[in-house]
């Protein structure tokens, strides 16, 4: 751990540089006053990370959320003479309220109306708002009122030394806060949504909840900027809150690296010291804007990362240049300080709970108790040596399934261990599987119709999914597998019919809900984040199992990194079992088709559901890999895990589906064992699209025309 | 907005008015091909924030850009339809708003007709809802995105030209101009032609009626803040109907 000890001392020596700051004799006053503008602007930036650089949505009005805050804490200081850090939350709040009406207008749709939005309210602000009387009457405050309603300045604002403690202080309690908020389930949560929404909510994450949340508290930090710019400048100018500030706070943070922290607040340090220089230079001009656009451009072009990933280039420049450099890594000098000194925190206590390492088993809500009944059974005919390589598939012959342990091992009973040697081998101990009907259905789909204008795509379908089972359907293409899975799975409403989980009828509910019961799903076209590395990715399926909220990951406190380690304890477990170490910090996007496939599989185990939902898992995949896939399947089945899958891979199927429903032009054709329906002639006839009993004549008339030609 | 400035400039230096729009919309069409070569095309593949915040990026740049050249002060465009106007009633309509009028129609007719039964019609459509499809059918994805871009830039270059005549020349303003006619299309709803026209009349009637209700409504800007309210709240209204049917279809 020398790394992260190294970070913390570059983090004690920022932090002591900070504290003396201003009092330095060699720094002239303008430049405190540019490095408290460049505190204002690393809170703008923060909150623009975490809303476009890990939600993924566009605020193009951010500079008139800022403007929200900074004309309601000249509200609240001329009109209710508001104390200092009271006129802070209340700006911050008057901020989020907004950012909250405007967020709920626009997030519930998925794609770019959070920017429409925006860019409307930010008109909205610019064309009027700021112009009416009563905004102008409060964009002028008194430094004296500030400090303390009695008159006698707590703090004095026109002070610049003053202003720089408390704006870095805050600065800095923004960015520990919204680092804790990435490390967090909340930051996941953000992250995953941003890869894939569909994904996200599949595991449990209330899309909207989590985008409109986002949004919000980067509304609450936009009004905390305005507020502190407010209390700094003391007068505002109606023109300090247009769309074009907005597209200036974007490029910050594109050009810091849009999802790096760290970058951000070196790119705000630098746009202020730029914004200095320009004001200082007339002969530059006013030329600000250009040149921050400009920046954005060549970023987003040529160097995507931004500022977050000069440490890295500058690493493996080094390197290039001679080996022994590379000694000196500028590891945790970005600002990511903050962070690696969290992580060596947090990694040590990770140490500690290994000694107490939990043993992987599907968390809470996983099942009752298994459904095998031993007994022994004599077979007839010739005795049947439970040792033999074929006794499993002469057994599955007749439907009993062998149990492992006792393969080779006669039951131990009393009674029978005093027949005599000869008879013995007659009685294996196999697991007998009750009747289906008086197993418990955990999904139950009945009588499902899905009506896409006239077509008819699913047709009075029911099917139904109980405990401890593979149960398969299969169908042609354009059976209507999918849409029959997706009106269960949530995407689409059945146009009549009713879908059950767990007892419960769901058919009414959104997708995370339905999640929320305990159902996980996978993709036929996989759905995995793919920004995140296969950890973080296994890490997001523990979502419904994070019984931390939104404040407590704010402050990272002990419950909340108790919960944290205590998920990626069982995330590492799984890891380890299903021997995906090697891949676990690649990230996702890099991987092959085959291996995600299994990582999905994977985070639906995550999970710990007892019914996962699969959807074609094998398309896509060679031969090879489908006997890896249903190996796997088998193993989770041996879990106590119940496994519904849509499939037309019909080896695939048959070969580990303990019933299978089988669809064709949208009705059911027939269900069964895989052994009835191999021999099914409906099912026969419509893979190979010739009816049976019209086989011979068809053949007849086919003989004679080829005998014509 | 620069064809705008374009047709200025070259007007400025003498160049006569029929040519100098050509290369006003040439501009524009040389603009458009520009973006989409330099913007979005490196970020094809991207996610869709990268590509969000490039088309940002460029319009960023470009209004600087003509901010630096131009300046920020209001000017006065060139007149491209004769001054004077019809008397209707008690007010009047002026030859260029019916110039711009007419000539809005006859694009989105004609672009309604090449879209809906020529073949590059088809080709287009087809291209942006699959572009490997539509190369696996013979066509080059990147011919038509590029003609798209071109065609898509010079159109807004002739209207940004005219809507210039008949207000003024303003970097921040014009670039803002199509923000009434979105408030429009969200009102209205996107793909409506009755629609269209019921929020193109409410837009109307904002910037009509509110100044004269007295109170703030006489404030500059109050139409802008009627409507901002009016399209947040049909956002609201509307929510998912408003682009649901393209979702579910692209589903």
């Amino acid at each position: 751990m020398r790394e992260p000890r190294r970070a913390q001392v570059v983090v004690l020596v920022l932090f002591g540089l900070l504290l003396i700051f201003p009092h330095l004799p060699f720094v002239p006053f303008s430049l405190v006053g540019v490095t408290i503008q460049a505190a204002q602007m690393s809170i703008v930036t923060a909150s623009l990370v975490m809303l476009t650089g890990w939600v993924g949505q566009i605020s193009v009005g951010h500079a008139a959320l800022v403007g929200v805050g900074a004309y309601s804490t000249g509200w609240a200081v001329s009109a209710w003479h508001m104390p200092f850090p009271v006129n802070l939350f209340v700006a911050g709040s008057l901020a989020a309220a907004v950012a909250a009406v405007l967020g709920g207008v626009a997030l519930r749709v998925r794609g770019l109306y959070l920017a429409v939005a925006t860019l409307i309210f930010s008109w909205m602000v610019d064309a009027f708002l700021v112009r009416i009387e009563w905004f102008v009457r409060h964009s002028q405050i008194d430094p004296i009122v500030v400090g303390d309603p009695d008159g006698v300045p707590r703090f004095d604002f026109s002070s610049r030394p003053t202003m720089f403690y408390i704006s870095w202080g805050i600065a800095i309690l923004v960015l520990f806060i919204v680092s804790n908020l990435r490390d967090s389930g909340t930051g996941r949560a953000f992250f995953a949504i941003r890869g894939s929404e569909i994904g996200a909510a599949s595991l449990g994450v209330d899309v909207t909840r989590y985008k409109l949340l986002a949004f919000t508290f980067s509304g609450f930090l936009a009004g905390v900027a305005g507020s502190m710019i407010m209390l700094d400048s003391r007068s505002l100018s109606p023109d300090q809150f247009q769309f074009t500030t907005s597209l200036f706070y974007l490029s910050v943070v594109v050009v810091g690296g849009l999802t790096s922290l760290g970058g951000g607040v070196v790119s705000a340090i630098l746009f202020a010291g730029l914004n200095e220089v320009f004001f200082r230079v007339r002969a530059l001009g006013d030329a600000l804007d250009l040149v921050s656009a400009l920046m954005l451009a060549v970023v987003l072009l040529a160097y995507r990362s931004g500022l977050a990933a000069v440490p890295d280039s500058l690493r493996r420049l080094a390197d290039w240049v001679g080996g022994p450099l590379s000694g000196s890594r500028a590891h945790g000098a970005f600002g990511s300080g903050i962070h690696a000194v969290r992580a060596a925190v947090r990694s040590g206590r990770r140490d500690a709970s290994r000694l107490m390492r939990l043993v992987l088993q599907p968390f809470q809500r996983t099942t009752t108790a298994a459904y095998e009944v031993r007994q022994p059974v004599l077979l007839d005919g010739p005795a049947l040596d439970a040792t033999r390589p074929d006794a499993t598939d002469r057994l599955d012959q007749v439907g009993i399934r062998l149990d492992v342990a006792a393969q080779g091992d006669p039951v131990g009973d009393s009674q029978e261990a005093a027949l005599p040697a000869s008879e013995r081998t007659n009685y294996v101990s196999v697991v007998l599987p009750p009747e289906r009907d008086v197993r418990t259905p955990l999904l139950e789909a009945a009588e499902i119709t899905v009506r896409f204008g006239g077509l008819v795509a699913v047709d009075n379908v029911s099917l139904s999914v109980r405990e401890h089972e593979i149960v398969g359907l299969i169908g042609p293409n354009g059976a209507g597998k999918t849409t029959l899975f997706n009106a269960i799975a949530g995407l689409n409403r059945p146009t009549t019919g009713t879908v059950a989980l767990f007892g419960q009828d769901v058919t009414a509910l959104p997708v995370h809900k339905r999640a929320e019961l305990g159902v996980a799903r996978t993709f036929q076209a996989i759905q995995l984040f793919p920004e995140l590395d296969v950890f973080d990715n296994l890490l997001v399926a523990t979502h419904v199992h994070n019984d931390t909220g939104f404040l407590r990951h704010l402050a990272a406190g002990a419950k909340s990194l108790r919960t944290e380690t205590g998920l990626r304890e069982r995330v590492a477990s799984l890891i380890d079992e299903l021997d995906m170490g090697e891949i676990a910090h690649r990230r996702t996007r890099d991987l092959p088709f085959g291996v995600l496939r299994q990582v999905e599989v994977a985070r639906a185990l995550v999970t710990g559901f007892p019914l996962i939902m699969l959807d074609e898992p094998a398309s896509g995949l060679d031969n090879s890999e489908t006997d890896r896939l249903a190996e796997m399947l088998l193993t989770i089945r041996a879990r106590g895990i119940t496994l519904w899958l849509i499939e037309h891979d019909v080896r695939m199927v048959t070969s580990i589906c303990d019933y299978v429903y089988v669809i064709n032009r949208g009705m059911l054709i027939a269900e069964g064992s895989p052994n009835d329906i191999k021999r099914n002639s409906q099912v026969i006839a419509a893979y190979l699209g010739k009816p049976q009993v019209q086989g011979k004549k068809r053949d007849r008339t086919s003989r004679r025309r080829r005998a014509r030609v | 907005m620069v064809p705008a400035y374009v047709v200025y400039s070259l007007s400025k230096v003498g160049v006569p008015l029929v040519p100098a729009v050509l290369l006003g919309v040439v501009s524009g069409g040389a603009l458009g091909w520009a973006v989409e070569r330099v913007f979005v095309r490196p970020l094809r593949g991207e996610s869709e924030t990268a590509q969000t915040v490039g088309t940002v990026a460029a319009l960023g740049l470009i209004l600087s850009v003509t901010v630096r050249i131009w300046g920020t002060t209001p000017q006065r465009a060139v007149a491209v339809f004769p001054t004077g106007g019809i008397d209707v009633g008690r007010s009047s309509i002026r030859y260029g708003e019916l110039g711009l009028f007419v000539t809005m129609i006859v694009i989105a007719a004609a672009l309604y007709t090449v879209f809906r039964y020529s073949d590059f019609g088809i080709i287009i459509r087809g291209t942006a809802e699959n572009r490997r499809a539509a190369s696996l059918m013979g066509v080059n994805p990147q011919r038509v995105t590029n003609a798209v871009w071109m065609i898509g830039g010079a159109l807004a270059g002739l209207a940004g030209i005219l809507l210039a005549a008949i207000t003024n020349l303003s970097p921040y303003t014009l670039s803002l101009q199509a923000l009434p006619a979105f408030v429009a299309a969200l009102i209205g709803g996107l793909g409506s032609f009755p629609g269209a026209v019921a929020g193109g009349a409410t837009v109307g009637l904002a910037f009509g009626f509110v100044p004269r209700m007295g109170g703030l409504g006489h404030m500059q800007g109050a139409p802008q803040f009627v409507l901002a309210c009016l399209a947040i709240a049909a956002m609201a209204v509307r929510g998912s109907g408003l682009s649901g049917s393209d979702i579910r279809a692209s589903r």
